[in-house]
């Protein structure tokens, strides 16, 4: 499990529901990316009970134990960390910063000069910073709001201190009481109180969760009444030319991640995991089976990507 | 047509329709299409009060959804989830979620005026309001928004998503209310769209004339909406003449090809 904001790098393991296990056959193909990996168990564990998604979870279309899973997933990533900027840009040709601007100016967070409460937002799989620090500097430079706090929440400590290291950089967010980095599995959010937050945004890490449905739930628990969930993820592309064109460039990523960063078998992953999440609709529909009202979503680049949002009432 | 209409008003339609009756289709729907909430939800609260308390006064700004807000005790977190459903756009500096009280205002006035009147399926034809009293019913509605007429304008007619997902489809949606709820002939094909269209202008121009007029002396647009309608209907008897002069002469002009080439 590892929540992050990184498009590139979500290297959570997929645990996988009933609508979403993939056939053995399809992880016997995979096996041969994972094959030289020393993280990842080339068999299929066998479970007693003969059911395999009570003990196994997926890694991109790799079966894995689910035990084993937030090892190698944290392990991948923590080595990845120092390189994040750079290889977020070159796989994504730098629009990834166009989606997350779109995505800020979209949700246009921040308290009003005349309203009474300052707002608690929680930014989920965010360890970079990339997502919190923007909506902190939008709420500030729009509507001069300097009260607001952010829980920045990653399972990967190595990914907040990314993030910690950016803001100290910056020289703003760090050691700042408004801000915190908490250690958190985004499943669960134990530190956090229910009915707490004000708005919860993921960018590009609910994909990664073990269980997703799991963290939808938790979302809709710590939102208070009128909170707003965000959501800024990978999704189904929409046109059949954008598709073919993106399957192309999907074979180079892999590649591209080992010269860079020296990982192909998370750029492996990266590239199983966006075909296994679910697609707009379905996605709407989990969200809605979470509890969240008024739900909708727009795709952006073709589908490449969509922004999900839905309201605890 | 009428099924059509029938199913747009009264229910909520599935992604795939099916060839029998299905619970589905025939469902009430949840929200006022096209907003996303309903009359009980936080957000509808917050429009309808900021409409009617505070639109008045500050117009469609931010800071009237802000006292809105402050006067039911609600976070200004509640910016971000009424603007959700809309993106910013380049040629805009209003917010997301003054974007949706444009919107709130066009479609929820929509409802209002239909909401207590039974449509032509359920009762008699008589029995329903004429459609120049619902075109004046519907002028009527934003008399108490007489200063901020000219602003609304001004944001509905840049090009952008709202004008085009937004203002244009909730006029048409509105001249089909005012016809499908009103003691108004239908038709069919051409004529279905073409009637629209006109009743359509006649309320797009009437409603600048308010804006010209500021609002004051409200009888004088009362007298200029009736006076537009009335030229359109008198335009919907030509273009029926038209029609069905274009129409017989295309059955003749088939008739003589065939004679031509049934002599061989």
């Amino acid at each position: 499990m590892l929540p992050r904001c990184n498009p590139f790098l979500g290297i959570r393991p997929l645990l996988l529901k009933s609508s979403y296990t993939i056939s053995v056959s399809g992880a016997t193909s995979a096996q041969r990316w994972f094959s030289q990996s020393p993280l990842i168990s080339s068999t299929p564990p066998i479970d007693q009970n003969n059911d395999e998604t009570a003990t196994t979870t997926h890694f991109g279309s790799k079966i894995v134990p689910k035990l084993e899973k937030e090892k190698m997933v944290g392990h991948v990533f923590s080595s990845v960390a120092s390189k994040y900027d750079l290889m977020n840009d070159v796989m994504s040709l730098g629009i990834h910063r166009l989606w997350k601007n779109h995505f800020i100016n979209k949700l246009d967070p921040g308290k009003r000069l005349t309203s009474k409460q300052p707002l608690n937002f929680i930014d989920v799989a965010g360890g970079s910073g990339d997502i919190a620090f923007g909506i902190l500097d939008y709420a500030k430079e729009k509507y001069h709001d300097q009260v607001s706090t952010m829980d920045i929440v990653d399972i990967n400590p190595d990914m907040l201190k990314e993030g910690e290291k950016r803001a100290l950089d910056q020289g703003r967010y760090y050691n700042d009481p408004r801000v915190r980095f908490m250690v958190q599995d985004g499943e669960k959010l134990d530190a956090i109180e229910s009915n707490s937050k004000d708005i919860y945004t993921i960018s590009f890490g609910i994909r990664n969760f073990t269980d997703i449905q799991a963290g939808l739930n938790t979302a809709y628990r710590v939102l208070k009444p009128g909170g707003l969930f965000y959501c800024l993820e990978f999704s189904k592309i929409e046109n059949d030319l954008m598709d073919l064109a993106y399957q192309q460039w999907a074979k180079i990523l892999p590649v591209m991640g080992s010269v860079i960063a020296n990982d192909f078998d998370s750029y492996q992953y990266l590239v199983e995991s966006i075909e296994r999440f679910p697609n707009q609709e379905n996605f709407k529909t989990m969200i809605e089976k979470a509890g969240f009202q008024s739900v909708g979503y727009e795709s952006l680049t073709f589908g490449i990507c969509a922004i999900h949002w839905g309201v605890k009432i | 047509m009428l099924l059509n209409r029938i199913l747009s008003k009264n229910v909520k339609l599935s992604i795939n329709r099916a060839f029998h009756s299905n619970t589905l289709e025939y469902a009430k729907a949840a929200t006022l299409s096209p907003l996303t909430y309903n009359k009980d939800s936080v957000q509808y609260k917050i429009l309808s009060n900021a409409l009617n308390k505070w639109v008045p006064k500050k117009g469609f700004t931010d800071e009237a959804i802000t006292s809105s807000l402050n006067e039911l005790d609600l976070s200004s977190s509640l910016f971000s989830v009424l603007g959700s459903s809309n993106s910013p756009s380049i040629f805009r500096s209003i917010s997301p979620a003054v974007m949706e009280l444009l919107k709130f205002q066009l479609v929820s006035k929509r409802y209002q005026l239909t909401e207590n009147i039974t449509p032509y399926i359920e009762t008699a034809k008589d029995k329903l309001p004429s459609l120049e009293t619902l075109l004046i019913e519907r002028l009527k509605m934003d008399q108490p928004l007489n200063n901020q007429l000219s602003s609304l304008f001004n944001q509905l007619i840049i090009p952008s998503p709202l004008l085009f997902n937004v203002a244009l489809p909730e006029l048409f949606n509105l001249s089909d209310d005012l016809i499908y709820f009103s003691n108004e002939k239908d038709h069919h094909d051409m004529a279905w769209y073409a009637k629209r269209l006109g009743v359509s202008c006649a309320y797009v121009s009437s409603k600048l004339y308010m804006v010209k007029n500021n609002g004051e002396n409200f009888d004088k647009t009362i007298d200029f909406a009736k006076d537009k309608l009335h030229r359109i209907m008198n335009l919907g008897e030509y273009y029926n003449n038209t029609e069905e002069y274009a129409w017989y002469t295309l059955m003749v002009s088939m008739n003589l090809v065939k004679a031509r080439l049934a002599r061989g």
